[in-house]
């Protein structure tokens, strides 16, 4: 459903992607994985529009995306969860939840979501009078999924999702990522935690200085060495 | 006992007109990061316009008030749509749009009725009387309306959607803009909402005091003074703020003698911002 | 980028046009010439505010009558030196309501348009323009004066007040009601506190106790740009039941007297209010409303007094044909326009410091308010102050009436 292809990202004189081209599946959780400034987040960011390419297309669902707008790209059911979250702090759970669904029409469709993230999420029902900025790591991160879901994405970016994270809540993490995608939402994931990226994908792209290094099923990349070597401890 | 109640009434009164105005300014500042100057200019403006309706018009009160609502409003929109949209949320340029517009409405206003006393006729005459006090329907009808509007305002702002998304805007703008909110339509309403209710001040206290083409400098003045005592970002803070400038401003020059009044209120607010820069109730912006 | 450059553009032209739509321009009729004699012009200063609080409140009122005074002396030959008529222009520069561009608008008029009389400032900002006028051996007529240093002092020879300051205007409304209320002895007092307190109230106080008026408790001074009144008024009623009548010294613009009205009336209090500032009562009335106002008393010229003397019956008829019923009467600058008039061509120079000798000379001098009386050594430190009849307006069933002319003499 979503083809990169070939795309070159500058950031000044310094190339952030170079010639990275990759695809996700109806259906499928996608990860992309590498050390930190390999450029996975700025593949997320050129999809949902935030940057500009200097070179290549987007395609998604056989539409071209690239150059245009981040509310257009929304609309067509592009949902990013960026990495640190970008919650709205002083508002209420709810509202948050609520602006999720910002280009939703339908109120009691909106409310039916809510309770569902309810039901995903039980802790967000208990703070939902909270405001977001006071509520843990663990929490905001559930109200950005939440969030991001109350768009009814057809794919979902996630970027670095369980960053600062306990490792109780990376491994539940896991389950709602893949439940996510049992629903029927394709899921784009960036990590730097590889575990947790190995055990949610069919797929894997790795990514080094802006680079593609290694691209296939995720066994195939579970099994690379520079994968074992970096990550996985031996 | 009528003095009291009737400073009380009136720092109410007061106060209630200075957030109206207030929650205008924070609105753009607080989403859009524009230090509206033109602020003061477009609730003069407001009473001005509610002044032809009421006076040479010869409409009812209330109709003037939402026609001159709404009129500002769309101008509000206006400027947002031809204006500050060009600017591209430039800082510099902001402000010194905002003196622009700020001069072009104030010098037309000199111009067309700088020598003519004006004062628009109040909302409601005659006076109530008990045994204990009395007070003019004009003051209590000008609160009960300060009250009403900022209920609304309130209710807008939290309880609406297009209210949400403001606010979703003011908090963080790259995470509304990936949620799909239209940034240039929340824009528009806010440009709107913010020159409406400098509009509906404008018309209030240009009944209940009178009507000048500088009357916007010394409302801008205080309108920055809360704000800036609130701290940017904070709604809750401007309501707060607002209630305690307005009393101050009424209860003040009763003890303190002449210009002295104003003095200790620029230096209870200097020496606020010196201990508390942010505010007391908002937090750091991201310019 | 060309397009924001465009609608910028676009945003300048309107702008412009507006204010070419605006800009009305008093165009001065051409003097009837006589072939005899030649026909030059004299441009004399005008120091207002041109922009700002103050333009609202006083000066564009008087600014227009100063135009009509001039056209008036245009029309009948100007001023004669010798054989020479001269044909007034006023050179106008913007005082923007403040010290600094008071003085700026000196040093523009002084240094850059070169003339050797200025007419105005019309409020307390005198003491910014003597800095520059006297040096220069300017002569300055001020449109007011509140008694206060560097203002018409003895260390300003060329500055002479030839019309009534806040003084004088007070006195006017002071003896008024002394005329018509025998009885009233206890009243409130207040004054903006513009910085002249120290220097005119006693002056004030003086007339007060003179004609037998007690202020109740101390003065009550408020901030110059006040715009809720209300702590004022509270301020009033506390002085209690005594009080018999309000007196406000000057008032900036109507709005201060018109809301301490407005507050007195809402609060059931019905004593007399009178108020020392040439201002119009139905503008005060537009303020506190009529019923509100009834009463009311300033000390400002009406229209069809059948007091008022002829020349300033023609500029009021002239005022009204052009600006409507409701534009105020404000002679202070076109007393003075008259006066320089009169010293030119006692004098017969342009010389200024000649001008000056010859004024300071005059024991007496025609004004259009009546005749004048050089004074005020006693007072000032310096015999330049030119005393004249002032008219005082009441609010008389709902319309501005005239209160009579009231005396001023000679001030010490």
């Amino acid at each position: 459903m979503l083809k990169v292809k070939n795309i070159t990202v500058r950031y000044g004189k310094s190339v952030a992607l170079d010639n990275v081209s990759l695809s996700v599946e109806e259906n499928s959780v996608v990860s992309i994985v590498g050390a930190n400034g390999a450029g996975k987040s700025t593949i997320l960011k050129a999809v949902s529009g935030l940057i500009p390419l200097d070179s290549g297309e987007i395609w998604f669902q056989d539409q071209r995306i690239d150059g245009s707008s981040t509310v257009d790209i929304a609309k067509l059911g592009i949902v990013q969860i960026p990495e640190g979250r970008w919650l709205f702090p002083h508002l209420s759970v709810l509202a948050n939840l609520q602006l999720g669904a910002s280009l939703r029409k339908n109120k009691k469709e909106i409310e039916d979501d809510i309770q569902k993230m309810f039901r995903l999420f039980p802790r967000l029902k208990e703070r939902c009078n909270q405001k977001a900025g006071t509520l843990s790591g663990g929490e905001q991160q559930m109200v950005a999924i939440a969030r991001g879901l109350m768009a009814r994405p057809k794919l979902l970016l996630m970027d670095e999702p369980s960053l600062g994270l306990a490792p109780v809540i990376v491994r539940q993490l896991g389950e709602i990522i893949k439940d996510i995608n049992k629903r029927g939402v394709s899921v784009l994931l960036v990590e730097q935690n590889v575990p947790l990226a190995m055990e949610v994908a069919s797929k894997g792209y790795a990514l080094q200085t802006g680079k593609v290094i290694l691209e296939g099923e995720i066994e195939k990349i579970k099994s690379s060495k520079v994968i074992k070597s970096a990550y996985l401890g031996g | 006992m009528g003095l009291l109640f009737n400073t009380v009434i009136n720092s109410l009164i007061l106060s209630s007109m200075y957030i109206l105005a207030a929650l205008g300014f924070a609105f753009l500042f607080n989403m859009l990061r524009i230090f509206n100057l033109a602020h003061g200019a477009i609730y003069m403006i407001g009473g001005y316009i509610g002044y032809y309706f009421i006076v040479e018009l010869g409409m009812n009160h209330w109709l003037a008030l939402l026609l001159t609502t709404l009129l500002v409003a769309a101008f509000g929109m206006f400027l947002e749509r031809f204006l500050f949209r060009r600017l591209k949320g430039d800082f510099n340029l902001n402000i010194m749009a905002c003196v622009f517009v700020a001069v072009i409405l104030q010098t037309t206003v000199n111009i067309i009725v700088g020598d003519k006393t004006m004062a628009i006729p109040s909302f409601a005459e005659g006076v109530f009387r008990t045994a204990l006090f009395s007070v003019s329907y004009e003051r209590l009808v000008t609160f009960a309306a300060g009250l009403f509007l900022l209920g609304a305002i309130i209710w807008f702002v939290n309880k609406t959607r297009i209210g949400l998304q403001m606010q979703a805007i003011a908090q963080h703008r790259d995470g509304a803009i990936l949620q799909g909110i239209d940034i240039n339509r929340v824009s528009a309403v806010a440009f709107a909402l913010g020159c409406a209710l400098a509009a509906i001040a404008g018309i209030f206290l240009g009944a209940y005091l009178r009507l000048s083409p500088y009357m916007g400098d010394l409302m801008l003045t205080k309108v920055v003074i809360i704000f800036m005592l609130a701290g940017a970002g904070s709604i809750t803070g401007i309501l707060i703020t607002g209630l305690i400038l307005g009393t101050l401003s009424s209860v003040l020059p009763v003890f303190i003698s002449g210009a002295a009044s104003d003095a200790v209120i620029i230096a209870i607010v200097i020496i606020i911002l010196l201990i508390r820069p942010q505010g007391f109730f908002g937090y750091q912006v991201e310019m | 980028m060309k397009r924001a450059v465009f609608i910028g553009m676009l945003w300048l032209l309107l702008a412009f046009l507006f204010a070419a739509g605006c800009a009305e321009q008093a165009e001065a009729p051409e003097g009837p010439k006589s072939p005899e004699s030649s026909v030059e012009t004299l441009r004399v200063g005008g120091i207002f505010a041109l922009t700002g609080f103050w333009n609202a409140a006083f000066d564009n009122s008087i600014m227009k009558m100063l135009d009509e005074a001039a056209i008036y002396i245009n029309e009948h030959g100007g001023i004669k030196v010798g054989d020479t008529q001269y044909m007034i222009e006023i050179v106008y520069e913007d005082t923007e309501s403040n010290f600094d561009g008071t003085a700026s608008a000196a040093n523009r008029l002084v240094y850059e348009k070169e003339v050797d009389f200025i007419i105005g400032p019309a409020e307390h900002f005198t003491p910014a323009a003597t800095p520059v006028t006297e040096p220069a051996g300017v002569l300055l007529f001020p449109g007011w004066y509140n008694v206060v240093p560097d203002e018409i002092d003895a260390n300003t020879p060329y500055t002479f007040g030839t019309c009534q300051g806040s003084l004088p205007h007070g006195m006017a409304v002071i003896k008024s009601m002394r005329r018509d209320y025998p009885d009233i002895k206890k009243i409130a007092f207040l004054s903006p506190d513009d910085g002249a307190i120290p220097y005119i109230i006693p002056h004030v106080e003086k007339v007060l106790k003179e004609e037998g008026f007690e202020p109740v408790g101390d003065l009550i001074p408020f901030p110059n740009e006040t715009e809720d009144f209300n702590p004022f008024v509270a301020r009033i009623l506390d002085l209690g039941d005594e009080v018999e009548a309000v007196f406000v010294e000057k008032s900036p613009g109507p709005a201060a007297v018109g809301n301490i009205t407005k507050g007195l009336r809402e609060a059931g209090k019905d004593y007399p209010i009178f108020c020392g500032s040439p201002i119009s009562v139905a503008d005060i009335a537009t303020v506190a409303g009529l019923e509100a106002a009834e009463g009311i008393r300033t000390p400002i010229a009406t229209r069809n007094d059948p007091e008022m003397p002829p020349v300033a019956a023609e500029l009021a008829r002239r005022i009204t044909e052009k600006y409507g019923e409701d534009f105020p009467l404000s002679y202070q600058s076109a007393i003075s326009l008259f006066v320089l008039k009169e010293a030119i061509e006692a004098a017969q120079s342009l010389d200024p410091t000649v001008v000056r000798d010859t004024l300071e000379s005059m024991e007496r001098i025609d004004t259009i308010y009546g005749p004048g009386v050089l004074c005020g050594e006693e007072t000032f430190g310096i015999k330049h102050i030119i005393s004249h009849p002032l008219p005082v307006q009441i609010l008389k069933d709902g319309k501005p009436s005239p209160g009579g002319w009231i005396e001023i003499g000679y001030i010490p």
